[in-house]
């Protein structure tokens, strides 16, 4: 089963509360989407005004989880 | 040819990506590259002109109807697509391959390698992001195929890199990985037709005049909102 929105949020949180900062080799873990560049804190301090952004990181955990869906 | 600016920390990763694509092929075809300032639209033109290439490559960043130069000024939109008529097209690009890839047959272009929306990657698997991005140009090169006959092998090639990234426990990295897989699309002669534009105004106009009285509307529409690239998307 998918997860629905709120769970799926709270997931998605998760996921991101447990990414390192920082990738093994010292530099700062960032993610792209678009035209954006973000880092986990940039990401996190927007998480709750930036509606767009919310969407975009939903919207990625939501195709791996049917990815994985898929595979099994 | 390839072009690639690099003027934002995301070009100058795309860059290394792209130069290294390029040196992987540059034993099995003559590459032109124009890199960082170079990729911007009078060297491209002009060289597109005089050297007629078979392949044109572009990678960050790209928009619905545009590849963008070093300059922020498109290097190709809707205008000068056509420039590519006969080539196969190679983009790495965010979203071209909806707009441009759409026109491209239209255009007498070949085949149009694109994504369909913007890309996403983690720099937790820059490595990893370079090797799916770079894979389907390299093994159309490498095999002699049409990119058309190399892109489901290279989605999958995807598929089973964002796997491994999620057993590394690289969940966003795998997320990214399946979603540029998800959104990846090659358009070419023959092939099914594009999806019929989502806007109402669009479909109608498609409907009465064709892909190619679309792409003249747009093209005008072009012209009068000259594009500007979004920073924020």
């Amino acid at each position: 089963m998918v997860a629905r929105k709120d769970e799926l949020d709270e997931e998605v949180l998760e996921v991101l509360r447990q990414q390192p900062e920082k990738n093994s080799d010292g530099t700062p873990w960032k993610l792209k989407i678009g035209s954006r560049f973000l880092t986990k804190r940039d990401i996190l301090d927007n998480w709750d005004n930036d509606k767009e952004l919310k969407r975009d990181v939903r919207k990625l955990l939501l195709g791996l989880k049917l990815h994985l869906l898929g595979r099994r | 040819m390839a072009a690639a600016p690099k003027f934002d920390e995301v070009t100058e990763i795309s860059l290394d990506w792209c130069s290294q694509a390029m040196d992987e092929i540059s034993d099995k075809i003559e590459v032109l590259g124009f890199y960082d300032r170079e990729a911007v639209k009078r060297y491209v033109i002009q060289a597109l002109k005089d050297k007629r290439p078979q392949w044109f490559v572009h990678y960050d960043h790209g928009s619905e109807y545009v590849m963008w130069g070093d300059d922020e000024e498109p290097i190709i939109d809707l205008s000068s697509l056509d420039r590519l008529a006969g080539m196969h097209v190679y983009c790495m690009n965010c979203s071209s391959g909806k707009g441009l890839g759409a026109h491209a047959v239209g255009k007498g272009i070949l085949e149009y390698w694109g994504y369909v929306d913007v890309v996403a990657f983690t720099t937790d698997a820059l490595k990893e992001f370079g090797d799916v991005f770079n894979y389907g140009i390299i093994m159309s090169v490498d095999s002699g195929r049409w990119l058309k006959d190399v892109v489901e092998e290279a989605r999958q090639h995807g598929y089973d890199t964002a796997d491994r990234l999620r057993e590394d426990g690289k969940i966003l990295a795998a997320s990214a990985m399946v979603r540029d897989m998800n959104i990846l699309h090659v358009y070419f002669e023959g092939g099914p037709e594009p999806p019929e534009p989502e806007c109402w105004f669009s479909r109608l106009a498609k409907r009465l005049f064709g892909w190619n009285g679309l792409w003249l509307l747009r093209m005008l529409r072009q012209k009068l909102l000259e594009p500007v690239r979004a920073h924020n998307l």
